[in-house]
């Protein structure tokens, strides 16, 4: 599921609650029944679970696009000004690396 | 983001709208106002006796009631009571329950009980000996217990009886 359809899905399955829970008290109220109330509800409830909770098709029709990577693989650690320790790190890693290979 | 938490997330949700539909389902009962019809009398005293060091009187009382408009959507059940009252020089206020019933539901609500006995053993008796001649009071309780929401609780007096001038044991 990708973010639009997180914001589609929650969108659902409330409003699909709330219109259960205000057709439900409507109909008991008019009906003079508790229970009838609670059914719409709970039925209610249940198309909501249906709809909102199982990762629909339509949920993912807006797939996150990556940007394409900047620079490629061999040229990484070259001439970019930004990173400092981390690809040092690494740098001082991989000496050790070859070091230990001439052995 | 995966099934569970969307279930959660919709779990919680509907108990929120669920408790505001209940808030909505008391305010409901604020609008409603039932009219039962209730009498009750004292139609004859079967005996006064002085038992024990106490006065105790065995009356009949008549109870007519249909409580049937007290029973709306956000209804469970409805608790009964039949008092009597007096008071005394030495008690300010005695009050004994002569008679109760739990009503299940409306059909159970229309009450004729022209010979109501004291449901329970010695229920009209007094610290002393003051009944003879003693005005009383009945009131017919009933407590209205709903679904959802708090339990209201109403009464109607019936008053100017009196208990026998004297014991009378029979």
């Amino acid at each position: 599921m990708d973010f639009e359809g997180q914001k589609l899905a929650e969108a659902l399955s409330m409003a699909i609650v709330v219109v259960a829970a205000v057709l439900g008290f409507l109909y008991g109220y008019v009906r003079q029944d508790f229970a009838a109330m609670m059914w719409v509800f709970a039925s209610g409830t249940a198309v909501a679970a249906l709809v909102g909770v199982p990762d629909w098709p339509m949920y993912n029709k807006h797939p996150v696009r990556f940007l394409p990577p900047k620079a490629k693989e061999g040229q990484r650690g070259g001439g970019s000004s930004g990173k400092g320790g981390g690809s040092g790190k690494r740098k001082k890693a991989a000496s050790w690396s070859t070091l230990w290979g001439m052995f | 983001m995966t099934h569970l938490h969307r279930l959660n997330s919709l779990a919680t949700f509907t108990g929120t709208v669920l408790a505001v539909v209940c808030l909505a389902v008391t305010a409901t009962d604020f609008v409603h106002s039932g009219e039962p019809l209730v009498t009750c009398e004292h139609v004859s005293t079967e005996g006064l006796q002085k038992e024990f060091g106490h006065d105790r009187a065995y009356v009949v009382l008549n109870l007519t009631a249909d409580l049937r408009s007290e029973f709306v959507w956000n209804t469970k059940q409805l608790f009964v009571f039949v008092n009597v009252l007096f008071e005394t020089p030495t008690n300010a206020a005695s009050e004994m329950v002569a008679w109760s019933s739990i009503v299940k539901d409306k059909e159970h609500a229309v009450m004729t009980l022209p010979a109501l006995r004291p449901q329970y053993p010695y229920a009209i008796t007094d610290q002393g000996f003051n009944l003879r001649g003693r005005h009383f009071n009945i009131t017919v309780a009933w407590n209205v217990m709903p679904k959802v929401g708090a339990l209201s609780k109403r009464v109607r007096t019936f008053a100017g009886f009196r208990m026998p001038a004297d014991y009378d044991n029979r």
